[in-house]
């Protein structure tokens, strides 16, 4: 299978391959330190020992074949470039409090907004209410926080001059679904409702799945029972 | 009262073929896979054809994978590989005689052979073949998911892409096994709401989602995870149950059993380069052979041998453990819900032999479990579907089975976020192109089949997975980023009504998969035109 990298290893093995390499106090060191001495230990040459007969592990190698950057590559495709001509702004759900937002300014804008400068914003946009993010022309991405629960959100590219906005571009829109049991957490008050929905959501030491929304669910149902 | 098991197996690897190479490391990741899960599943399962017992199980099979497995170059490299093993599990028993560990290398060695007996004599050298003699048979129900495992959530403002993905895997799976699926794998489990619409638009009857997803729905699922709900599109969704997945698939489940044998530890690693080096990769490259001699043991360095024979005990342990939890969920629901609780178990199916070494005969003995007692009974949810319950209407929530239950895997902002600006400008271009230019022939034909074999590709969950890892990072990085620059070389040359016929004849070569494509799948009017919507009785509207 895949080489794993040394972060991904467990800490018996991070252990049995700092022994194996030698390395000074490999009993005592935290998994932490393990992690970079052996990472640093990735990154030498071990020819040297292959000739004088000295195993070495390469298990944790980073790197797996051979090859540079361009070995896929096929003949007539181009570099991938940074940006795309357009100004557009995307926005991607990552959970239910997150998205992940993108955006780009075309060259003809991007020549507009120096001639005439303007401070860029985004504005996240829901039915209940919006917020604002002020961002500079270097950036290209932004994680923007989705505050209010069961909205509809788009995000807005605006470009402000003397408190007047243009809006440069409008990304989709993203919704986040209605959720029943977090409008109603006493739901959970009933002995069968929670023994029919928490038990399956748990591991066999009680803890609840991770679940940002989940554990929010708990924890109102829990503060409704105080 | 019943216990009734719903086993999901999503059975998926990334495409991975480099004929330009005669030798490719990551081409591994699925020879591996063969001889260390899906054979030894196989070989398990086919115990029971001539019996009248009653196994069912689900089995998912990517059209990436099935590609891959039908692929006369890789099957052929399988054949290398596989022979290769046989003879270092010959070179091995020669070494270790009248050592320990001879036992274990013989008990490898007679697996590898006769998981190539299997291979070309009940196979025919076509596994998806064999998977579809125990589906003709009853034993399993087999289904199918997107066409490269794209985890949809990430694609949903881009309808005709989700789109493209669900059709080209369902036309696929019908092509192969000359029957449409009746249930879909969500890719990761992926939900959104809405993506319903698209899947019964393919007249897929189910799916399988996440632990969370119903709890999370819109409304509060009446009968928790231990029965499906069905959308207003009229798509079941049967929720995975955690608490019993988690006692197999978990950081402390059976898997970690100190008497289970070690994964890390291979010869590979362990013995002079010059002994394994017809067996690794070049340059010098040490990689896992298969031949690991020890136990898991415990948090230390210094591993024990491996002895079969307690990890046999164990894995009958570990069955006996499984079926009293099952058994005592049981108890508890069906007093409150009042009937049978169906659990689904969905997993990855190469955790059974590949992780977990012992996995298969665990499996092997839940399945044997079930067959002797009544109160157990194994079901596919197409089964469960045809028993006609009265079944509740909502919408599950988004969600996924990936870390924290939702996009963060594919959407991370430290790791592998950038991509989104490129994937989805690709899928963008590919739709656009296929709109501009609809219904080519000939070259052109060709050329844009190839732009939309390359949009799938990129599109697989697999990439972003892997750059999130950091495990073939620099590998799952160059691959996606080959498929972006080859989309927008078609996109370029197309709009300027050229074909580059180097560029095509490489690609086609190179990335061949999906023989039948059509790139109009692509096209915003297909979507418009595909099956209407059917209403929750199953009557056209």
């Amino acid at each position: 299978m895949v080489l794993l990298s040394v972060e991904n290893l467990p800490e018996t093995e991070l252990r049995y391959i700092a022994q194996q390499e030698n390395v000074e106090n490999w009993d005592s060191l935290s998994r932490d330190e393990l992690v970079e001495i052996l990472e640093s230990i990735g990154e030498l040459d071990f020819s040297d020992n292959e000739k004088a007969g000295v195993p070495s592990n390469h298990r944790f190698v980073k790197g797996i074949t051979d090859v540079g950057s361009d070995f896929l590559q096929l003949p007539g495709v181009e570099p991938l470039p940074t940006m795309y001509n357009e100004t557009a702004v995307h926005l991607v759900p990552r959970d239910n409090y997150w998205a992940y937002s993108f955006f780009s300014i075309s060259i003809s804008d991007e020549a507009k907004l120096q001639e005439n400068p303007a401070e860029l914003v985004l504005r996240l946009c829901s039915s209940k209410a919006s917020y604002e993010i002020n961002i500079t022309p270097q950036d290209e991405c932004w994680n923007v926080e989705l505050p209010w629960p069961e909205e509809t959100y788009c995000l807005k590219l605006i470009a402000r001059r003397n408190e007047e906005d243009e809006v440069l571009a409008v990304s989709n829109k993203i919704t986040l679904n209605h959720t029943e049991i977090l409008n109603k957490p006493e739901a959970l008050d009933d002995p069968d409702t929670f023994k029919l929905l928490v038990p399956e959501l748990t591991n066999k030491n009680g803890k609840l799945m991770d679940n940002i929304l989940l554990r929010e669910i708990i924890e109102k149902a829990m503060g409704a029972q105080k | 009262m019943k216990s009734r098991l719903n086993f999901v197996f999503n059975t998926h690897l990334p495409f991975v073929r480099h004929p330009e190479y005669p030798k490719f490391l990551e081409e591994d990741w699925l020879f591996e896979a063969i001889n260390e899960s899906y054979l030894p599943i196989l070989r398990m399962l086919y115990k029971f054809r001539g019996s009248k017992s009653k196994v069912k199980l689900t089995f998912s099979l990517s059209p990436a994978l099935c590609e891959m497995l039908e692929d006369s170059l890789l099957k052929e490299r399988f054949e290398q590989y596989i022979l290769s093993r046989i003879e270092l599990g010959e070179q091995e028993i020669k070494r270790l005689q009248g050592h320990e560990e001879l036992r274990l290398a013989e008990m490898y060695l007679e697996n590898i052979r006769a998981n190539y007996a299997f291979f070309t004599e009940d196979c025919n050298r076509s596994i998806p073949s064999a998977f579809n003699i125990l589906e003709k048979e009853g034993f399993i129900e087999l289904i199918t998911t997107c066409a490269t495992h794209a985890y949809l959530p990430v694609y949903q403002q881009y309808p005709v892409a989700v789109n493209a993905q669900i059709e080209t895997g369902i036309m696929n799976h019908t092509n192969r096994f000359d029957k449409s699926p009746d249930g879909f794998w969500v890719p990761e489990c992926g939900f959104y709401p809405g993506l319903d619409e698209y899947l019964r638009r393919h007249n897929v009857n189910w799916i399988s989602l996440g632990a969370q997803a119903l709890v999370l729905g819109d409304k509060i699922p009446e009968k928790g995870n231990y029965a499906p709900v069905k959308t207003p599109s009229g798509l079941y969704c049967f929720a995975r149950d955690y608490y019993m997945t988690s006692l197999v698939w978990s950081q402390d489940g059976y898997p970690s059993d100190p008497l289970y044998r070690d994964f890390y530890r291979d010869i590979g690693y362990d013995l002079p380069l010059d002994y394994v080096r017809p067996y690794i990769h070049e340059p010098e490259v040490r990689v896992f052979t298969g031949f690991k001699y020890y136990a898991v043991t415990g948090k230390t360095a210094d591993k024990v041998l491996y002895n079969p024979d307690l990890a046999r005990t164990r894995t009958e342990e570990h069955a006996k453990n499984f079926i009293y939890n099952l058994k005592s969920r049981t108890s508890v629901v069906y007093d409150i819900i009042k009937e049978n609780p169906v659990f689904t178990l969905s997993f990855d199916t190469e955790l059974f032999g590949h992780w977990w070494y012992e996995g298969v005969q665990w499996l092997e003995d839940i399945i044997s479990l079930c067959i002797s007692d009544d109160s157990l009974e194994m079901i596919s949810p197409s089964d469960y579907i045809k028993e006609n319950h009265c079944i509740q209407t909502m919408m599950p929530g988004f969600s996924s089975w990936g870390e924290h239950g939702y996009s963060e895997v594919w959407v991370d902002s430290s790791s592998n976020a950038w991509l989104c600006r490129h994937t989805l400008k690709a899928v963008e271009r590919m739709q656009e192109i296929a709109q501009r230019f609809p219904d080519q022939s000939s070259l052109k034909k060709r050329f844009l089949n190839q732009a939309a074999r390359e949009t799938l590709l990129l599109m697989s969950s697999d990439w972003p997975c892997i750059i999130h890892n950091h495990s073939s990072e620099g590998y799952a990085k160059n691959r996606i980023v080959s498929h972006i620059q080859n989309l927008n070389l078609v996109y370029e040359e197309v709009s300027k009504n050229a074909v580059n016929t180097e560029w095509l004849i490489k690609a086609e070569k190179r990335n061949k998969i999906f023989a039948d494509i059509d790139y109009n799948v692509f096209n915003s009017n297909h979507l418009e035109q595909t099956s209407p919507v059917f209403t929750n009785d199953f009557s056209v509207k």
